[in-house]
């Protein structure tokens, strides 16, 4: 951990002083300054409820919107003090655009990153779940991974079908190369028969997610943190070594 | 639009709508002593904590912005 760090937030100020000024003047009622934490070098990502893309959902959805999160990715990848990179799922889907958005720029990440999967990630948090560098999952936490299909306004031509198919491949193909599972696996999962009670898939509990190859390891918030605290760590050797081979 | 999710549609849109209504209008993102929060304006001077949207697990140990907690506009 940086001693002397400062608890600067990551998105910070620069470029809208005004805005900044503005609610700097917010002071919570009869309260005194609580002296500075210390910054962590371990960032935390929350992602609950719907993920929320192009489409505002109705107030009685929880969601976690894409517009949040992306430029906290951006600003986790671009501060130096900030070395890995946290994510906690507890999702019940949302948004394939949103979802695989997400899930690319965590994949895509120089830093270390490890997910764990909370109570659920299920449909598009399936993708978010791999693609971090490990991931875990609680025993008691389920994924269930069914076709994708379209709800709403559906015009019955070959095209809607298609373009569906399409949806469904991308997100088969993120999952299945960032993840240990085979395409076979996966389209079986997803296509199995009287395992759900509206729907085709399945639902995948802790261990047999494990078993199947979508997720690394069975565990909880410590198992967490002591794999990303390793994988940091290697990280830190890695960087050393490369800065000692180019003085030689 | 596609949805991937195990949430019903009926239960994600239950007036029949899709999607077009505002959901969080009245709720904007600030800043609170550098820590990004999600606010709700319940008064002209005073703003409710919804959520705070820092990633930094520190900030989130800050009593003065936990959910719930009220802050005021200062202008003086």
């Amino acid at each position: 951990m940086n001693q002397d760090q400062e608890p600067k937030q990551p998105n910070g100020p620069e470029g809208n002083s005004e805005q900044s000024s503005l609610v700097s003047k917010l002071q919570s009622l009869g309260q005194t300054n609580v002296p500075q934490m210390e910054g962590s070098s371990i960032h935390c990502l929350t992602i609950v409820g719907q993920i929320e893309g192009h489409v505002q959902l109705p107030p009685n959805n929880k969601t976690t919107k894409y517009e949040h999160l992306i430029p906290q990715l951006v600003a986790i990848e671009q501060n130096p003090k900030i070395e890995g990179l946290l994510i906690i799922l507890n999702t019940v889907g949302g948004d394939v655009e949103a979802g695989l958005a997400i899930s690319e720029m965590i994949a895509s990440l120089s830093k270390p990153s490890v997910s764990l999967v909370l109570g659920g990630g299920h449909s598009i948090g399936v993708p978010i779940a791999v693609s971090a560098n490990y991931s875990f999952i609680a025993e008691t936490a389920t994924m269930t991974i069914h076709p994708v299909r379209l709800t709403g306004l559906v015009i019955g031509v070959p095209q809607t079908f298609e373009y569906l198919d399409k949806m469904q491949e991308r997100v088969i193909n993120f999952v299945t190369s960032h993840s240990g599972i085979t395409e076979e696996k996966f389209k079986e999962l997803m296509f199995s028969k009287g395992n759900l009670t509206r729907d085709i898939g399945t639902n995948v509990i802790g261990k047999d997610a494990v078993s199947d190859g979508l997720i690394n390891e069975v565990g909880g918030v410590g198992q967490a943190i002591a794999k990303l605290n390793e994988m940091m760590e290697q990280n830190r050797l890695k960087k050393t070594n490369d800065g000692l081979e180019v003085i030689q | 639009m596609t949805w991937y999710t195990l949430m019903p549609h009926e239960l994600m849109f239950p007036d029949g709508q899709n999607g077009q209504s505002a959901q969080n209008s009245v709720q904007t993102q600030m800043l609170y002593k550098n820590i990004p929060v999600l606010v709700e304006q319940i008064s002209p001077l005073e703003y409710k904590v919804v959520r705070v949207m820092s990633t930094d697990p520190a900030h989130f140990m800050n009593d003065d912005c936990c959910p719930g907690q009220i802050l005021r506009a200062d202008h003086s």
